[in-house]
């Protein structure tokens, strides 16, 4: 049997490339978050300061919402040719295959809102520059938890009737205490004194680690047949 | 049957005087009046709703130890209470809520970890609906399972960093806090009443359930040996 961490290696390898190649996934994910950004302003019409209060709420529900669309293909798009049996039948451990998915969408996630937050800050006028650091661990810790969840889920909602609209329904409700957790600890640092916000940093690791374990303890039953 | 019958009957009765109790025996709250009355049906729901959330976790885990599909069908049937329960005390809450809070909803930390807790177990329903096969709907929706149950306390705990606007526990809620005598002894009455019908039904279901489980294995033999049957006469057919 293949080491877990070559075997994760070489699945995130074909998930990159694959997207690579169709590049289909990124960016309708981009466009979609870019879309729900401007359909914010007319909805809400913030001054700069409205700008600073909720603008960490609407980036994290952009997030959020492209994250429950762009999870759906994750699993079903082995579907068509069958290809998950084969992985299944490769001598590798099914959480390889899990985490092989989860961190490609981790990469594809992340690379979404790298262009969405600059994007942000320039359209509602929030300055990000002396954050970005800050920032960066908030969203990474955030969107891990969006990710682990989502990707175990699309791995669920892959094998049922209309997964499209199944894939929110279960995601959505369990990333409740992370939305908190993530747009607190957004807007302590998009405050006018920005500071890291230790108890939700400290909240989204552990949420992280929680799905981590769950997700490890029970992938056999969510890969095998 | 016999359980059944003898659990009616005591459950009715149990149901009728804790109604009485609460109605007409528990001295009246001194500055909420009448209304505070629909405290001992408020929390009585609570205790039978994670009672029965708790019966969905712990079916959940053991469905996928040991493959059995008795706890597949203890686990939607708690689930399906669990949620009526959380039902009753979702309407309830802001029944009382009005004319004490003078508003019906507030996003409180336990109100709105509540609320969420009654989405994730409509959805765990949801999701059984959507998957065909009873094998793969039983593994995926105990994952589910498994995923809402770990979920929970992380909803309260952040909810309840968050915000607070509910009044504290009153039992075992530190100092201050304390029931007159009468009281709690009516309120342990309605629980145990609730929990009686929480558990009747319960079991109900899960009857109804295995029974529902059954039909489906046998309509699937039934299939089949009807296939093996017809492959049979084409076969002698063009003998």
């Amino acid at each position: 049997m293949m080491s877990t961490a070559r075997a994760t290696a070489i699945l995130l390898g074909k998930e990159l490339r694959l997207e690579l190649r169709t590049r289909e996934l990124l960016g309708a994910t981009i466009v979609f978050a870019l879309i729900v950004e401007v359909l914010f302003s007319f909805a809400f019409d913030p001054s700069p300061a409205d700008a600073r209060r909720i603008g960490p709420g609407l980036l994290w529900i952009a997030f959020l919402f492209a994250g429950s669309l762009m999870l759906n293909p994750s699993f079903a798009r082995e579907q068509p040719n069958d290809t998950l049996d084969a992985l299944r039948l490769a001598p590798i451990s099914s959480f390889a295959i899990l985490l092989g998915k989860l961190l490609a969408n981790l990469i594809f996630m992340l690379a979404v809102e790298a262009i969405l937050v600059p994007v942000f800050s320039i359209l509602y006028n929030v300055p990000i520059a002396g954050i970005v650091g800050r920032l960066a661990l908030v969203m990474l810790l955030g969107t891990l938890g969006l990710v682990i969840t989502g990707t175990v889920f699309s791995a669920i909602s892959a094998q049922a009737r209309m997964r499209e609209l199944l894939l929110p329904l279960l995601l959505l409700p369990v990333l409740a205490p992370l939305l908190i957790a993530s747009v607190e600890a957004t807007a302590a640092l998009f405050a006018e004194e920005p500071m890291i916000d230790r108890t939700w940093v400290a909240f989204l690791a552990g949420f992280d680690i929680v799905f981590m374990t769950a997700a490890w303890l029970l992938c056999d039953y969510l890969i095998s047949e | 049957m016999k359980v059944r019958t003898i659990g009616t009957i005591v459950v009715a009765l149990l149901i009728f005087a804790a109604g009485y109790a609460a109605l007409f025996i528990a001295p009246e709250e001194r500055t909420m009046g009448m209304i505070q009355r629909i405290f001992y049906m408020h929390v009585a729901a609570w205790t039978s709703m994670y009672i029965a959330f708790i019966t969905v976790f712990y079916a959940n885990v053991r469905y996928l130890i040991s493959h059995d599909r008795k706890y597949d069908a203890l686990g939607v049937s708690a689930a399906e209470v669990g949620v009526v329960c959380c039902t009753v005390g979702l309407t309830t809450g802001p029944l009382w809520a009005k004319p004490v809070w003078g508003i019906w909803w507030t996003w409180d930390a336990r109100l709105t970890s509540t609320f969420v807790l009654w989405l994730l177990y409509i959805s765990y329903l949801i999701l059984r609906g959507l998957l065909e096969d009873p094998e793969k709907k039983a593994t995926l929706s105990a994952v589910f399972g498994i995923f809402a149950s770990l979920d929970m306390p992380l909803v309260y705990v952040s909810n309840r960093l968050w915000r607070t606007q509910h009044p504290q526990p009153v039992i075992l809620g530190g100092e201050s806090s304390g029931l007159q005598a009468t009281m709690a002894y009516t309120l342990v009455f309605c629980m145990v009443a609730i929990c009686g019908v929480m558990i009747l039904v319960l079991r109900d279901r899960y009857q109804l359930e295995l029974m529902r489980n059954e039909l489906a294995e046998l309509r699937f033999a039934a299939d089949r040996r009807e296939a093996a049957g017809s492959v049979g006469n084409l076969g002698t057919a063009r003998g």
